[in-house]
């Protein structure tokens, strides 16, 4: 009993904390939100170190994946970012001599990610939990590079049907999809250092049905709120028929219109 | 959307979303595949998303009522979801306790099923920001391309 209060106290009430500061992102009040930010780094740093506070929960296992994965996948999200801000655009925020840095942090992120599933060097974070490989692990592994490879080949897909211009785009998420196809065929038949190659196979057929009931169930939740709102939209009364817009509102709306976008022929 | 984006191209892109999978099964079969477990985890993470993502939508619903001086709209849609929730929950478990994992009681399988959608969510949201991010990361400049 003493046990469930600690596990409730140290890992589900940071939690609940998280998803509190989540909520209070919407609201449009400054003050709750950065009451949100706060609470939110509260309840992950809690949440972070409830592997150390209460080691006997299985839900633990979780928090150690959290921690595991942080560094790999903080070095990819900053990468990014700084090669993003860095690029030709008219929001820069860093010399573009940082761009290099940026996509090497990415990949490295990237390196320091796959290493885990490969190798057990006592340097690399550690994907066991209590002497065996972590179950969370094998549903987060599986899960992600089946996630990246679907969404990068069906994105590359879409960026060719929506312009000429962003072919090369359209070529990167190809790649990088396909080399996330890569690993993944290469788990299911090379052992790593914590599984075999057949426990990494059903769990990424696993993964599949995962992912399948995840979109399925938030499919379903959007088609019933939809149906509810349209319900309430159709019952509105229709706005009231104004006059056609006179030659001088036309010209001024061209003139803003102008001002406002630019592009070549296919866009 | 584009114009030239069709209901064909949308079928190719969903074909070409579930090539991944395809693939891995017809390279090594589905042999190792434990398949009332994947049905178990089909089922728990179905639940689960539609309560939790029905959960977040009727707070927003709030706000909904609010802005549309709507009242009932919560309540009706809160209605909607729970009929639904129950009768997707009846169907899908009609079959026996197969919602069940390797977890000692109920209540452990409920906190099993939360923890296991936020680790699902997390790595699908880490997916879609890599694929996000670099489509922007390699964006051209239009002069650039055009010299």
């Amino acid at each position: 009993m003493e046990n469930d209060v600690e596990v409730a106290l140290l890992l589900w009430a940071p939690l609940g904390l998280v998803f509190l500061s989540l909520g209070l992102q919407f609201r449009k009040d400054r003050s709750a939100q950065k009451v949100g930010q706060i609470l939110g780094t509260i309840g992950l740093v809690i949440f972070a170190l409830s592997f150390m506070t209460v080691p006997s929960s299985p839900s633990a296992a979780s928090s150690a994946l959290f921690v595991s994965i942080l560094p790999a996948f903080l070095l990819m999200m900053v990468g990014l970012y700084i090669a993003l801000f860095s690029g030709d655009i008219p929001v820069r925020k860093f010399s573009a001599k940082f761009r290099p840095l940026g996509l090497l942090m990415f990949l490295l992120g990237f390196a320091l990610f796959e290493s885990m599933h490969w190798n057990d060097a006592s340097l690399i974070p550690s994907t066991s939990w209590e002497g065996e490989s972590n179950r969370f692990w094998m549903i987060f592994r599986p899960t992600f590079l089946l996630a990246m490879s679907s969404f990068l080949l069906a994105g590359g897909y879409f960026v060719t049907l929506i312009g000429e211009r962003i072919n090369h785009i359209s070529r990167i998420l190809y790649m990088t999809g396909g080399f996330s196809l890569m690993l993944l065929l290469l788990s299911i038949f090379i052992d790593g250092s914590t599984t075999t190659a057949d426990e990494f196979h059903n769990s990424v057929l696993l993964a599949g049905s995962d992912i399948l009931g995840f979109v399925s169930g938030i499919g379903l939740t959007i088609l019933v709120f939809g149906l509810t709102i349209w319900q309430f939209e159709r019952k509105r009364p229709s706005l009231e028929r104004l006059p056609p817009p006179s030659q001088e509102q036309l010209e001024r709306a061209s003139e803003i219109v102008q001002q406002n976008i630019g592009g070549g022929e296919d866009e | 959307m584009n114009k030239r984006v069709q209901p064909r191209h949308m079928i190719i892109a969903g074909l070409i979303f579930l090539l991944p999978t395809i693939l891995i099964v017809l390279l090594k079969g589905n042999s190792t595949y434990d398949t009332e477990q994947g049905l178990t985890r089909f089922v728990n993470a179905f639940l689960t998303s539609y309560t939790v993502a029905s959960v977040f939508l009727v707070v927003n619903m709030f706000q909904y009522s609010k802005s549309r001086r709507e009242p009932s709209a919560p309540w009706i849609s809160m209605t909607y979801a729970a009929i639904l929730g129950v009768l997707a929950t009846l169907l899908l478990t009609s079959q026996g306790g197969f919602l069940m994992e390797e977890n000692g009681s109920q209540r452990a399988q409920i906190l099993y099923n939360v923890i296991h959608f936020i680790v699902t969510s997390l790595a699908i949201i880490i997916a879609v920001s890599i694929m996000i991010l670099l489509s922007f990361v390699n964006l051209e400049s239009k002069d650039r391309k055009q010299t």
